[in-house]
């Protein structure tokens, strides 16, 4: 893992971050589906797909939140194309299993939600918490909804994958702002 | 009676539990100042000795064995059987013992024979001490659970060699003399000086295999230091402990994942911060002959349990990376505790989240026909990245992952400049864009192919979410 950054991290790791930039561009291209959608929010859930895509292409599916959200998107994608490819299981992934924490955003964030409202609220009755009421398994179960595809991970690996989630989303954030600058901004500037 | 004895006696009466055992064993190298007092009243003393051994020491925490091992003995008066057992666990000894029992139980005389007999067994023992387990097991007993150290110690498979053990008191001073329980000093290299040369002869003989050196006895009349002649043998155990430490028994192999990078640094972490007074390191290597053991060591005063070691392993992974999330997360700096660092991560990966959902909206609707003019200039550099794949997808490594999440947050506009090509790339859109969507989906699929989403893709199958 760390023998990958031997020479230079920083090059390394802008080159992921120009790399996952561009995958972007390509996914919303390949999309192509954003001139078709008409409503806002269809077209809003366009692009996030496509952020999440290039998100998670670039991480190459090492880590189990890419998985996962591979997953969801990819089973749409089959599915908006009537295909639906019966892949053979060859071995198992070694480790981490990525359950169905690909939920479907209404149901996450209604979990999310109760949690937090239990969380600030110091509603323990229904886990019986000892103590106040939140602890910091509850914090944990939290982070868990959260990331995407840390469901049946353990506490390690689990705080692995959010570390590097949220590198991965904060490289994903410059991204997009970038992108967003230079459509809205001034030509003129990136011909310099 | 010896006036020296009846202090020893004391002393020993006056030991309750078996962690006094340092002071009971200076008491007795006090009162075995010279050999030659010993040597006039060896027989009395012997059988005195033996009886006052036998009951004190089953007066001890060491429970039953000793017991037994001393009568066996019929004189083998040593307080600790596991130092005893030390001493006569060299197989070579046997001849020597059957000659010292022997002696032993006629008038128990000591004199010209004894004293080469014992010299050789000095000899043959202290290269056993010193690179046996049983030596920092012997260290050990001094500051924790001494009894379950003595119950791991195996006496029993030792008494057949302690039954022929002579009565000596000699050889009593000088396993007194050569016990790890007094004073042990780690800073010094080996060098057992018995005030005299006498002992660093045989313990440099005794590290190169080297011939027998007679002369052990004759000199302790000289030694005039007791508790120096202690502290440098103790000192020499200990040097060859410390030597030995990274090889040496109680290392528990917990089994572990892959991890293993990360439990280097980790536990390397760990041998340089710990600094427990004995010395004694958490030293973990995961060696490369056995795939994904990694050996641990049990701290000083700490369980010794498989479980509780890999516990405690487990734990310091998971702190390892909880300090890791809270470098990353920028509130986190001021917080201590994992509970209120969970929820500055929490809040953080929440805005985060946010934040992008809040950007793809900006692009959704400000430009609806995705008019990507500027990132034509880019197009060459998108075949550049996608062709090579030597970049690492995953970001997780300590320190660079810090420095590098810290160098990309000044603009990611100065990265734009740098990989702009002066191609024309107007007419390579359309080509590149049929291209990409190619590559798309070739890539999707490599993805399938590679077995890596098939898990989630069965999943799916089975439950036929509607998305």
């Amino acid at each position: 893992m760390e023998d990958r950054y031997g020479g230079g991290k920083e090059s390394a790791w802008r080159a992921g971050f120009q790399r996952k930039y561009f995958s972007r561009v390509v996914a919303v291209l390949r999309s192509g589906r954003i001139e078709n959608a008409t409503s806002a929010s269809a077209r809003i859930r366009t692009v996030k797909f496509a952020a999440d895509l290039s998100m998670a292409m670039t991480s190459r599916g090492r880590t189990a939140w890419s998985r996962a959200i591979l997953g969801k998107y990819i089973i749409r994608l089959k599915r908006s194309r009537c295909q639906l490819r019966v892949v053979k299981s060859r071995g198992n992934l070694h480790g981490i299993r990525t359950s169905a924490s690909g939920k479907s955003s209404p149901c996450k964030r209604t979990a999310v939600c109760k949690k937090l409202a239990r969380r600030f609220l110091g509603n323990s009755r229904h886990r019986g918490l000892k103590g106040t009421g939140v602890t910091v398994a509850s914090r944990m179960q939290t982070l868990r909804l959260l990331i995407p595809g840390s469901h049946g991970l353990d506490t390690p690996v689990f705080l692995k994958e959010a570390a590097d989630y949220i590198v991965a989303l904060k490289m994903q954030i410059q991204a997009m702002q970038a992108l967003a600058d230079s459509n809205s901004g001034a030509h003129a500037a990136w011909q310099v | 009676m010896d006036p020296d004895f009846g202090v020893e006696r004391q002393a020993f009466e006056a030991v309750p539990d078996s962690k006094s055992l340092v002071s009971l064993h200076s008491s007795l190298s006090c009162s075995f100042n010279t050999m030659d007092t010993i040597f006039c009243d060896e027989s009395r003393y012997s059988q005195k000795c033996t009886g006052e051994f036998g009951e004190i020491a089953s007066q001890n925490a060491f429970g039953g064995a000793p017991e037994s091992i001393i009568s066996n003995a019929g004189g083998a008066f040593f307080a600790d059987p596991s130092f005893a057992a030390k001493y006569l666990q060299k197989s070579s000894f046997s001849p020597v013992m059957a000659k010292e029992t022997s002696n032993a139980d006629g008038s128990g005389s000591i004199g010209g024979p004894n004293v080469p007999i014992l010299a050789n067994s000095v000899q043959f023992h202290t290269p056993s001490v010193k690179n046996s387990v049983n030596a920092r097991r012997w260290r050990n007993l001094e500051a924790s659970h001494l009894g379950s150290e003595v119950s791991k110690f195996g006496i029993g498979s030792v008494p057949s060699a302690l039954v022929q053990f002579p009565s000596d008191p000699g050889f009593v001073e000088q396993a007194a003399k050569f016990s790890p329980f007094n004073n042990i000093d780690r800073n010094s290299s080996e060098n057992v000086v018995c005030g005299a040369s006498n002992l660093p002869p045989i313990v440099g003989g005794v590290q190169q295999g080297g011939g027998e050196n007679m002369s052990v006895f004759s000199e302790p009349t000289k030694c005039v230091d007791d508790g120096n002649g202690k502290k440098r043998r103790a000192k020499s155990l200990t040097s060859a402990e410390n030597s030995k430490e990274p090889e040496e028994a109680k290392a528990k192999r917990c089994r572990l994942g892959e991890s293993s990078e990360i439990d280097d640094d980790d536990n390397n972490d760990e041998t340089s911060d710990s600094n427990s007074k004995k010395g004694k390191e958490k030293n973990s290597n995961v060696s490369q002959k056995d795939d994904n053991y990694i050996h641990v060591r049990a701290r000083r005063g700490q369980a010794t349990d498989s479980h509780s070691l890999a516990e405690r392993v487990r734990r310091e992974k998971i702190n390892q990376r909880m300090k890791f999330l809270q470098d990353l997360v920028p509130t986190c700096n001021k917080v201590t505790g994992k509970a209120v660092m969970l929820d500055e991560i929490i809040n953080y990966v929440q805005s985060l989240q946010h934040q992008v959902e809040f950007l793809s909206m900006k692009l959704a609707t400000v430009n609806p026909k995705l008019d990507f003019n500027i990132d034509n200039f880019f197009a060459k550099e998108m075949s550049g990245s996608f062709s090579s794949k030597g970049m690492s997808p995953t970001y997780f490594h300590l320190d660079q992952l810090k420095q590098a999440s810290l160098q990309t947050v000044p603009s990611p506009g100065s990265d734009i400049p740098s990989t702009m090509s002066s191609v024309d790339s107007a007419e390579m859109f359309d080509g590149t864009n049929f291209q990409r969507q190619e590559g798309w989906d070739s890539e999707l699929q490599n993805m399938y192919n590679m077995g890596l989403l098939q898990s989630r893709l069965q999943q799916h199958q089975h439950q036929q979410r509607p998305l």
